[in-house]
């Protein structure tokens, strides 16, 4: 390793120190001019010496130039160019404001950003703009991050309505979800139909597929970089809405002018409070006992950012959001008054997060992000039984007391120190390092039970705590990547990334090499190759169908062994001036212990003894991913296309699935196709539609049926005698999946000038029956002639979502 | 406020109307495949081979019996060595042949079948295995009861296997209680068989020998708890405690709880008791091949998860080559122990 990095160092260094000419630093922010929003990803260019950088996720930038004549341009999507020209003579910083530039009428759509382009050397990566995820249709009218990254090459649902990401044959707890730099480890509500992410509060949307930065580790298959908005600094603005299951409210702005900032967005589903009179009358009518039951659940994000000096600045991000299930039952009065029962039931679950982050300007090269943060998710199911009786005097006592309250708690917390840096020594090197100590607690099922029984003379109490011990870890992270312009046609991205696991006496250590190469052959056309290892300590024992709260994180132990990949991947980009962005893409990955569950296994009570419940094996995947983008116009989307194989092999002793043979990934799905389309007849009305087609999923079936042998060793004889003849593992696939979604805004200027948007969205518009579940179901009738009795077994298939409408209200101020 | 009234239940509707699922049946688009050859048997030393032949049956559609497959031409060879002619079929699909296997053999049959190609099988009898009685006490004991007083016959067995090191062995253990009357059968019984208590006495310095068996998550069933391999005792002894007792008195009460009256102290309802009765204890400890435990297993897995949704399908282990089923084997020593009532 040593001998590999030395040299390279020497060769930073060299080509990083300015003995050949005399250069100077332009350094600053660049931000949006009506809020002050930092710009992520902006261009900085230099027409005289073609040199350039972009902003990092705070909107800083460096360029170290040859002093001399500069003509800088500044640009980003959406906004004017604005240019400016001056003699370099000493470090300089100019911060800059871009103007939104109306005019241009040109729409952000995917991946044409400055390091995902054809110009940059990041390939297999997309930025999301929020606006766009805003625009496509979705269910009930709840746009969705997640839901709209499925729309992307590459990437694939779960089942339908899920929010699980499957990127390039992965699982989906291969996915780093960072929210302001801070993993979420269930992104998931109600069962995974809707995400965690609430779009109101986000600003950028980063999809980093393969080809991973040395500055991401920790999972397999993909980061999802989500940066949340600082708020504006001006003046105090918001949007509210109102949809069919939820509600949202966003508020933003100074606290302080141009110094301190807040953003803060709230979002609750309101069923339950819609269902309560329809509850209680029916226990009116029926004579039940149900007091109260319904399902919530909600966000919280929040965000303040203060500027403590021209080079400091302070971030506190937040967010918090549950969902909650309830039901109380209970008789208030029998025997005239004498006895009271009461029941409930709360399962709460949910994730919370918190990062105070500090960012500063060590020198107009050097830029330096530390942050300490804190996130945990927690599934929480209580339940409690009170009963009171009371008795006539004669009894001798007056009453009996009964109370019992369990609680099951399960979930993980994660505390983490984390520092990086952003080091631009000249305009071909743009050097990127960092450390981070993250101490995680696994809580995998912990029980508390409280019973407290008084009746009259006896009294009793018990009071104890059960379940599996809580499970310490540590995690290092450090990271040295750059990323080298050598000349106009070639750029490298080489990092490395060195990671180790401390569990229970057992270390692992790993590391992991990233490179990334684009070679461009003309100014709109670029070849690019990249190779990522990654390293994955943590698992995730969930149900494989939908996601539920019972989903359990869990950490590599002496038999369970940490994720292992390599990709590599090549593409080609064209931008078609004024047309459209073309990429063709082609991945080959292979993964190392990944785990399934055993046959006959299942999720349910996986928390014990689960290392015995599940198995570990290789993977393999690879595919062609197609995109072509419209940005320009009136009409605007893009089509995607995704042609993949993704397959598993459990063959070590003691792990063998499906008899040790090569079997089809769960959501091996051949071909994906999605198309998005968006036009805009005028200011006040625009449409959106998006199509996808997929093929089914694999299932795992038996359909064959034979004779079972008896055995000497049984005690008894056993009956019916006949078994099932499952051929192979996921040898089953449901029909297609195809739905075209739409949608519709009207937008209108209110009389105190405020911009409020009626949407109407159409969920699988032509009713499309898609397979949720398909099952044999068994039917046995009597043949009235014969008198006998027939069976008959018959495949059905399951649909979720049939055709639903729905309709939303925002208004922005 | 009269429109409220109207939206509220209008959107109530619109939301159960969307959260309701569709069910429909659909068409099976996958290929409709052929049955498939089955082949049952498990061998044992000193009884003739015998198997079972049978075709599998589609799932789907209107169900008809299992078929046997009775026109099949079964061989067998030993040892790589063809044993004269083909095995005769009894009617069934049931097929023997004179050939009595001894331990060590290996025992290949080759089946050829109308509508089948070949389809093969191969076992290995186990060797018998090495077990020594340590310890046989039967003492006859008083004790006062509810209902007077009862008398009872314990027995106590300790019994040391020896394990086979540097090989993978699959053992079952099985305890009948066998009733006659003047010499005929009259009844049997299975005895309770806790593993964990008949392997209590396998201590070393790290504990019982078979806590990571115990430990092991996996669920142990009725039908399956009585077999074990050596992964955890590989070439050491192992010691098994059996304790059966006898009420010999009539009108007791057995650990089922019910009072039997009726002269029959056996209480396994055959009426007989009283004179002439005999009891007797046998208990088996078995040497199985692997694939006959894997069988085995896996079929309890299957039967016990196959119609829940949220678990992983049971591939049921077969090692017939061309088709599906078992071909095992099992050696069997066994300790009997008969009493005059």
């Amino acid at each position: 390793m040593m001998k590999q990095t030395l040299p390279y160092l020497i060769l930073l260094f060299a080509t990083a120190h300015p003995v050949f000419s005399q250069r100077h630093t332009i350094s600053g922010y660049v931000t949006d001019r009506e809020n002050g929003e930092p710009l992520i990803s902006a261009i900085v260019f230099d027409a005289g010496s073609s040199g350039g950088t972009v902003t990092n996720n705070f909107g800083y930038y460096s360029l170290t130039l040859p002093a001399g004549e500069v003509s800088l341009e500044y640009s980003y999507i959406g906004y004017g160019k604005p240019k400016i020209a001056f003699r370099l003579e000493n470090d300089t910083v100019l911060n800059i404001r871009l103007d939104r530039d109306n005019m241009l009428e040109e729409v952000t759509v995917i991946g044409n950003r400055s390091e995902t382009g054809v110009r940059g050397s990041q390939m297999s990566a997309v930025d999301v703009p929020v606006e766009q995820i805003k625009n496509i249709p979705t269910l009930f009218g709840e746009n969705d991050l997640i839901k709209a990254l499925q729309l992307l090459p590459g990437v694939q649902s779960g089942t339908e309505g899920s929010a699980g990401l499957y990127v390039r044959g992965g699982g989906p707890d291969e996915n780093l979800l960072l929210l302001d730099g801070v993993p979420l480890y269930n992104v998931n509500h109600s069962l995974g139909f809707f995400s965690v992410f609430n779009s109101d509060a986000l600003k950028n949307v980063s999809l980093y597929k393969g080809s991973f930065p040395a500055r991401f580790g920790g999972r397999l298959s993909s980061v999802v970089d989500v940066r949340m908005k600082d708020g504006d600094d001006k003046k105090i603005r918001g949007t509210a809405s109102i949809g069919l299951i939820a509600s949202k409210l966003q508020l933003e702005g100074p606290i302080v002018k141009e110094k301190t900032t807040f953003n803060i967005s709230l979002r609750r589903t309101y069923i339950d409070i819609l269902a309560r009179p329809f509850i209680r009358m029916a226990q009116e009518d029926d004579g039940g006992d149900v007091k109260g039951a319904g399902y919530y659940f909600y966000d919280v994000n929040a965000k303040f950012t203060h500027k403590l000096s021209e080079r400091d600045k302070l971030y506190l991000s937040t967010y918090f959001g549950d969902d909650a299930v309830y039901m109380k039952t209970g008789t208030p009065s029998q025997s005239s008054g004498s006895e009271i029962r009461e029941e409930t039931l709360d399962w709460d679950w949910g994730n919370a997060i918190a990062t105070l982050r500090w960012s500063r300007i060590l020198s107009n090269k050097l830029f330096m992000n530390t942050s300490a943060s804190y996130t945990r998710y927690r599934s929480t199911l209580g339940g409690s039984y009170r009963s009171e009786t009371r008795y006539p005097p004669e009894f001798g006592y007056e009453r009996e007391k009964e109370e019992t309250h369990l609680t099951y708690n399960s979930g993980i917390r994660d505390l983490t120190l984390k520092s990086d840096f952003d080091y631009t020594p000249n305009v071909n090197h743009d050097v990127k390092f960092g450390a981070a100590l993250t101490s995680h607690t696994f809580a995998p099922d912990v029980i508390s039970l409280k019973i407290t029984s008084d009746s009259g003379p006896q009294e009793e109490r018990i009071d104890t705590v059960t379940g599996s011990p809580r499970v310490y870890a540590l995690e290092t992270a450090t990271f040295l990547e750059d990323n080298i312009t050598f000349g106009p046609m070639f750029k490298v991205n080489l990092g490395i990334h060195l990671s180790s696991f401390h569990v229970q006496g057992d270390s692992y250590f790993s590391l992991q090499p990233r490179a990334g190469l684009r070679v461009l052959l003309g100014d709109d056309l670029s070849l690019k190759a990249g190779y990522a290892m990654m390293n994955q300590y943590i698992h995730m024992l969930s149900s494989n169908i939908v996601s539920m709260p019972t989903d359990l994180w869990v950490p590599a132990t002496s038999r369970i062994k940490p994720m292992k990949s390599h990709q590599y991947a090549a593409g080609i980009f064209y931008s078609l001036a004024h047309i459209a962005e073309l990429s063709v893409e082609g991945y080959y990955k292979t993964m190392e212990n990944l785990l399934e569950y055993k046959e006959g296994a299942s999720f349910v009570g996986a928390s014990s003894n689960w290392e015995e419940k599940v198995s570990m094996g290789r993977g393999t995947a690879f595919g062609i991913e197609f995109l072509a983008q419209r940005s320009f116009g009136n009409t605007t989307g893009w089509l995607g296309y995704t042609w993949s194989k993704s397959d598993r092999i459990f063959d070590r002793p003691g792990n063998v699935i499906n008899n040790g043979k090569r079997f089809p990934a769960k959501y091996d799905r051949r071909h994906d196709i999605s198309l998005t389309a968006m036009h805009r007849f005028s200011e006040k009305i625009d449409m959106s539609a998006s199509w996808v087609f997929s093929t089914g999923n694999a299932a795992t079936f038996a359909f064959h049926e034979f004779t079972a042998s008896d055995s000497p060793t049984y005690r008894y004889p056993y009956y019916p005698a006949t078994y099932a003849y499952v051929e192979a593992r996921n040898n089953f696939r449901y029909d297609s999946y195809h739905r075209l979604d739409l949608g519709v805004n009207f937008h209108k200027k209110t009389r105190r000038g405020n911009l409020s948007t009626w949407n109407i969205s159409v969920y699988n518009a032509y009713n499309r029956l898609n397979p949720f579940y398909v099952f044999v179901r068994s039917e046995e009738s009597k043949d009235l002639g014969t008198g006998e009795w027939k069976s008959k077994k018959s495949l059905h298939q399951a649909t979720l979502f049939p055709v639903l409408p729905s309709v939303s209200y925002m208004i922005k101020f | 406020m009269k429109r409220n009234r109207q939206t509220l239940p209008l959107l109530l509707l619109l939301l159960a109307v969307s959260l309701s699922s569709c069910e429909k049946e659909i068409s099976f688009n996958g290929t409709v495949t052929a049955p498939r050859p089955v082949m049952n048997g498990i061998l044992t030393p000193g009884s003739a081979v015998s198997l079972h032949l049978s075709r599998s049956r589609f799932v789907l559609g209107e169900q008809t019996p299992l078929s046997p497959i009775s026109d099949a031409t079964v061989s067998l060879s030993v040892n790589d060595a063809p044993l004269g002619g083909p095995l005769i079929h009894f009617g069934e699909g049931t097929y023997m042949g004179s050939y009595t296997p001894k331990a060590g053999d290996r025992i290949k049959i080759e089946v050829t079948a109308g509508g089948f190609g070949k389809f093969t099988a191969q076992t290995l009898i186990p060797k018998k295995p090495v077990v020594t009685v340590t310890d046989s006490t039967v003492t006859l004991e008083r004790e006062e009861g509810a209902y007077g007083q009862i008398e009872y016959r314990r027995m106590k067995v300790q019994l040391k296997l020896t394990d086979a090191a540097a090989e993978e062995n699959y053992y079952y253990i099985k305890a009948t209680q066998y009733f006659y009357h003047d010499g005929n059968p009259a009844g049997e019984y299975a005895l309770e068989l806790e593993i964990a208590d008949i392997l209590k006495n396998n201590i070393s310095d790290g504990g019982n020998l078979f806590d990571d068996l115990f430990d092991d998550g996996e669920e142990r069933y009725y039908r399956t708890k009585n077999l074990f391999s050596d992964r955890f005792v590989n070439g050491k002894e192992i010691l098994f405690d059996f304790m059966y007792q006898d009420v010999l008195n009539d009108d007791v009460i057995y650990g089922n709880g019910n009072a039997t009256g009726d002269g029959d102290a056996t209480g396994d309802g055959d009426g007989v008791d009283g004179p002439g009765r005999e009891t007797e204890y046998v208990i088996e400890i078995g040497e199985i091949t692997k694939d006959l435990y894997l069988y085995l297993i896996s079929g309890e897995r299957f039967e016990r998860t196959w119609e829940s949704p949220i678990s992983e399908p049971v591939l049921i282990h077969s090692n017939i080559e061309n088709g599906i089923g078992i071909l095992g084997s099992c050696n069997t020593y066994r300790f009997t122990s008969r009493f005059q009532r």
